[in-house]
Formats: C-alpha cells, sequence, structure tokens
C-alpha cells in the first residue's frame, strides 16, 4: 500500500520537464521558453473555462477567467495582451488588480515565472465543491504543457524554439 | 465506433471497478455522468472525468483506422460528514483513500464493450486502460460540513478511429 500523502505533483512535474528542456540553452533562449509555457498554461486554463469537449464551459461574470489574463499580463508574457473588456464588470463581482498575481525569480542559472489567481473563490473553481463537480481546467494546462515539452535532446529544443516562432535556429553551429 | 474510441465504455468500467471496491466506511458512489450535485448526508465518493486530449500514436493492430494515445484524469472526491455532522471515523476516510490510491495506482483494466448489451460486455482484444502515474492525494480539509479528500489519477489508453469510406 502506498502511504497516505498530501501532495499536489503537477506544477512539480511540469517544474522538472521544463528544467530538462531547457538544460542546454542561453539564459535568453531559456527565459523565453519559460515564459512560452507560462503563457501555453494561461491560455489552456482559459480555453477550457471558455468550454472544451469534457469542460462545460465555467464561465459567469468572467473575474476568474480575467484574473489569469491579467496575470499573464503582469507578467509580460509574450503573447498576452490587454484586451478591452477581458475584466468582469459586473457590480456584483467586479475584477480587481490583485486578481492577477506574477512574479520572476531569476537566480544563478534559474529563471522561474510564477503565475496565479487571487479571486476567493478560484480553488472552489478548479477543485470543486460538494455541489459542484472540479474543473480541473489548472490541471489539465499544466499536462498538456508537461506533454507538449520536448525532450533533452538539441533537436527537441530547436523544435520547441521554433514552433514557439520564438527563437530562429536556422545555421546554429 | 470502435469500443476505444466511446467515454461511455470507460466511465462503464472505471464506475464497476470502484463500485467493486470494498471501502472503509462505504461510501455512497455518486458514478462518472451522473448528474447529482448534492453530496451527503452520509459518506460519498464522487467520481469524475477530465479529458486530456491525445497524440497521433499511428494505426491501431487489427483495426482499420488512425491510432492516438489518450488520457483522461480520473477525480475521486471523498466527502465525509466531519464531526459537528456526526461524522465518527478520523481514520475512515484516510483509509478509504488509501485504498482507492491502491487500487488506481495499479490500475489495469481490459477494454470492455458495453454498446450491444450492458450487462454482457465483450471484452476488446489488446485494449487496455492502465494508470500512468502514482495518484495524486490532497486534503482538502473541512468544506460545507464534509471533511474532503480528492484523489485524481491519470488513465491512458490507445484509442482507434475507423477510416472514412
Amino acid at each position: 500500500m502506498p502511504q497516505y500523502v498530501s501532495v499536489q505533483l503537477d506544477e512539480e512535474r511540469l517544474r522538472k520537464r521544463l528544467t530538462m528542456a531547457t538544460a542546454r540553452l542561453l539564459p535568453e533562449q531559456r527565459d523565453l521558453v519559460v515564459r512560452k509555457t507560462a503563457l501555453d498554461v494561461v491560455a489552456e486554463t482559459v480555453r477550457a473555462l471558455n468550454g472544451v469537449p469534457g469542460h462545460p464551459k465555467r464561465v459567469d461574470t468572467g473575474r476568474y477567467r480575467a484574473g489569469w489574463r491579467m496575470a499573464a499580463i503582469y507578467a509580460r508574457l509574450p503573447g498576452a495582451v490587454s484586451i478591452p473588456g477581458v475584466r468582469s464588470h459586473d457590480p456584483g463581482n467586479p475584477s480587481l488588480p490583485s486578481d492577477g498575481i506574477a512574479k520572476e525569480t531569476r537566480g544563478r542559472g534559474s529563471f522561474s515565472v510564477t503565475l496565479g489567481n487571487a479571486v476567493e473563490y478560484a480553488t472552489d473553481v478548479e477543485d470543486g465543491t460538494s455541489e459542484m463537480a472540479p474543473g480541473h481546467h489548472l490541471k489539465r494546462a499544466l499536462r498538456l504543457a508537461e506533454r507538449n515539452l520536448p525532450d533533452d535532446t538539441r533537436s527537441g529544443v530547436e523544435k520547441a524554439l521554433t514552433d514557439a516562432g520564438l527563437v530562429g535556429v536556422k545555421g546554429r553551429g | 465506433m470502435h469500443a476505444t474510441a466511446a467515454i461511455a465504455n470507460l466511465a462503464r468500467r472505471l464506475n464497476l471497478y470502484v463500485a467493486s471496491l470494498s471501502l472503509s466506511g462505504a461510501p455512497r458512489i455518486v458514478p462518472i455522468g451522473d448528474s447529482t450535485t448534492q453530496v451527503g448526508p452520509d459518506a460519498t465518493l464522487r467520481l469524475s472525468l477530465t479529458d486530456l486530449g491525445g497524440t497521433a500514436a499511428g494505426r491501431y493492430p487489427g483495426v482499420t483506422g488512425a491510432a492516438y494515445y489518450v488520457e483522461q484524469m480520473l477525480t475521486a472526491d471523498l466527502f465525509w460528514p466531519d464531526r459537528e455532522r456526526g461524522g465518527d471515523s478520523v481514520y475512515a476516510r484516510m483509509e478509504s483513500a488509501d485504498a482507492l490510491v491502491d487500487a488506481l495506482a495499479r490500475l489495469e483494466l481490459q477494454v470492455m464493450d458495453y454498446s450491444a448489451d450492458p450487462r454482457n460486455p465483450t471484452a476488446v482484444d489488446g485494449a487496455w486502460y492502465r494508470t500512468v502515474n502514482l495518484p495524486s492525494v490532497r486534503d482538502l480539509g473541512t468544506v460545507d460540513g464534509f471533511d474532503r479528500i480528492q484523489i485524481t489519477a491519470l488513465i491512458g489508453w490507445h484509442m482507434a478511429h475507423a477510416d472514412a469510406a
């Protein structure tokens, strides 16, 4: 029998894959891949909230969804742009500037982007309640991002950069 | 439609598998696909699936059609009445969670086709649902009068789609 543990592995697994995938990159390239991956996670989370097969639409006022977009904008992720009307203007549940959270951490040889959603019912939407099944929009997005990350091979990293449209890799020696 | 492409077959298989387990406290099961939203008043286990998409995986043996490796996230939400609601066991929900994790960690179920006769399904040769990670367990604390534990497991299998005529 496995021991009883209380741990969420999704983020840690993605972090490890990301570290492997960027290990041989120049710092500037690594930063781009990290930012692109963060944007992918936000984009897939928002896409699932809007409704995809297997995920019914989970948007009422749009405040929670807007929180993720705000976080991406705060983090200056490539492709994250401020869209007029993206925030909730519902008088009963308006968006707040503090709904989106973004933090960059740069260490010796490391770079991380942390995004968060501070809407008070965020965990209810993600994990469900006693009256609502879990949405797992973020967990789904983390899994898809993990799956899409290349292996730690030169060709894999080059493909990721090319697919992302971030870096031209032709002619690299 | 090939039996591996029917999510209804997966849902039935998982519902029956979980229902066959001996779980401490014998929680009432809200199966995958049940639109019941209210849990309780007694211990309840709510099952749900989250689609994680898939990737192309060549051709399916014995079938004229494309194969995809696909994943679904199975969520097992355990709701236990808290002390104020008369819950009397500190350990029953943990034991129940342990049993679920153990069962899901070694999950390997042959795909069954329930479409023709749900009472007498036919096994699909060479097709299996398998867990692809150690299930994740989170204690979500007390919510709405229930002590809650959430277990998630990734289920993967190869799905076949017949070629267009």
